[in-house]
């Protein structure tokens, strides 16, 4: 059986199905926070080693915003969302446009990307945590602005030399009211060597448990 | 790879190494590497013989290998890690002259970084009183509140630091710490190395 990570094929398949449910949880959170009909295109799930992590993203020198927030709870590890400039900016557009702000009062843009992190990773967990009955919480993001490789080279060092493989979500929204172009988010999951394999096992567990039910459909 | 700095003459040839890999070549050559973060990248060059080697450092300590090894000895990973080695062969015979070292291991880490630049340039015939270094990167991109920790930019910098003076090798520029990514050009001519941040002036060490 093919494997991919950690998991088998179906293994890899329920993964998926939650991370799936993630992104659906998050394209709404992200239309009542940007008051605008979102369409979601369905993520894309890797389980990939830390090195090959920027070449899924883009170029080494691609400029990107990035948040870092630690996760805590019954896994620990840390997680960081991604997204290019120049999505940034079409993101902070719209979180401007949907805040009704007078020209008075300006919101720093930046926070507008720290909050549609926090929220979009809070999702993720919830996700997760409903699946697995796990509980995870995140801490407060911090923000860098820079080269793809340089913000995330200290992470991946670290990963690799702990981890085998990390979580990857890869997410696609259409905002069709402005234009048919995609943004793009990307969630990168890293847990810590300790969690890892309760992560696995739960997972294994759960997907056992949900697996039943489905086939009984 | 394609040509977009303006200051590299277009039938230079140009070798790009990525997070983890290092390399040793002869001039005339520039040798690039982009999106250094907390990673160092450490540049030895022979003045006379102009043989330069450069290494995108990612921690301080080959911790990584020791734990392989202990997993080799018992015979756990054995088969996989034969066919990393293949593959970095394949990789090597394609890529040819001047060739990128095992692209796995070595070059992640200070210690046996620096131990496989300098056999790769003795190899080459540089004599090591002639070869000085220049460090860059190191920087700590995300802000963090209370943790007085040094990151792992910092520790970085002082691994390689006192692995240089144990080898006698002068530090002769240096381009670290901060909070912003950079990206380098190494001169095989003369040695010179740019470092280029986004929305900063470039800067010659």
């Amino acid at each position: 059986m093919k494997k991919t990570g950690w998991f088998s094929e179906d293994e890899f398949d329920f993964v998926n199905e939650m991370m799936n449910i993630g992104a659906g949880n998050a394209s709404a959170a992200l239309e009542q926070m940007l008051a605008q009909p979102i369409e979601l295109v369905l993520p894309a799930v890797h389980i990939v080693p830390p090195k090959e992590v920027v070449g899924i993203l883009g170029r080494p020198d691609m400029l990107i915003t990035c948040t870092k927030m630690g996760m805590i709870g019954d896994i620990r590890g840390s997680l960081y969302f991604v997204v290019g400039n120049k999505d940034r900016d079409r993101l902070i557009v719209l979180a401007e446009q949907s805040a009704r702000l007078t020209a008075k009062e300006q919101i720093k843009p930046l926070s507008a990307i720290e909050e549609i992190s926090n929220i979009v990773a809070g999702v993720y967990l919830s996700s997760i945590h409903d699946f697995c009955s796990l509980n995870i919480y995140h801490t407060v993001p911090v923000l860098a602005i820079d080269m793809l490789q340089s913000v995330l080279d200290e992470s991946i060092a670290e990963a690799s030399a702990e981890v085998e493989h990390l979580l990857f979500v890869e997410n696609e929204f259409v905002i069709p009211e402005t234009t048919e172009e995609r943004i793009r988010v990307c969630l990168i999951i890293i847990l810590s060597p300790k969690s890892v394999d309760a992560f696995v096992s739960v997972l294994k567990e759960a997907k056992i448990k949900y697996g039943m039910a489905t086939d009984n459909e | 790879m394609v040509n977009n700095n303006k200051d590299i003459v277009a039938d230079t040839p140009i070798i790009s190494i990525c997070m983890g890999e290092g390399v040793v070549a002869r001039t005339p050559g520039v040798i690039i590497s982009e999106g250094i973060g907390s990673c160092v990248v450490l540049t030895l060059y022979d003045t006379i013989l102009r043989i330069g080697g450069m290494a995108h450092i990612m921690l301080p300590m080959n911790r990584r290998e020791r734990a392989e090894e202990r997993r080799m000895k018992a015979g756990v990973i054995e088969a996989k890690d034969e066919e990393r080695r293949k593959t970095a062969e394949d990789r090597r015979r394609k890529v040819q002259m001047p060739r990128i070292l095992d692209p796995y291991f070595v070059y992640h880490f200070a210690d046996t970084a620096i131990e496989e630049l300098l056999r790769e340039m003795l190899r080459e015939g540089v004599h090591t009183p002639d070869v000085v270094a220049k460090m860059i990167g190191g920087a700590s991109m995300f802000e963090y509140d209370g943790d007085k920790q040094p990151g792992i930019g910092e520790r970085n910098i002082s691994g390689i630091r006192d692995i240089l003076k144990k080898e006698r090798i002068p530090v002769i520029g240096k381009d670290i710490g901060g909070c912003h990514g950079r990206s380098v050009r190494f001169w095989l001519n003369s040695g010179r190395v740019v470092v280029s941040s986004i929305g900063m002036k470039e800067r010659e060490i």
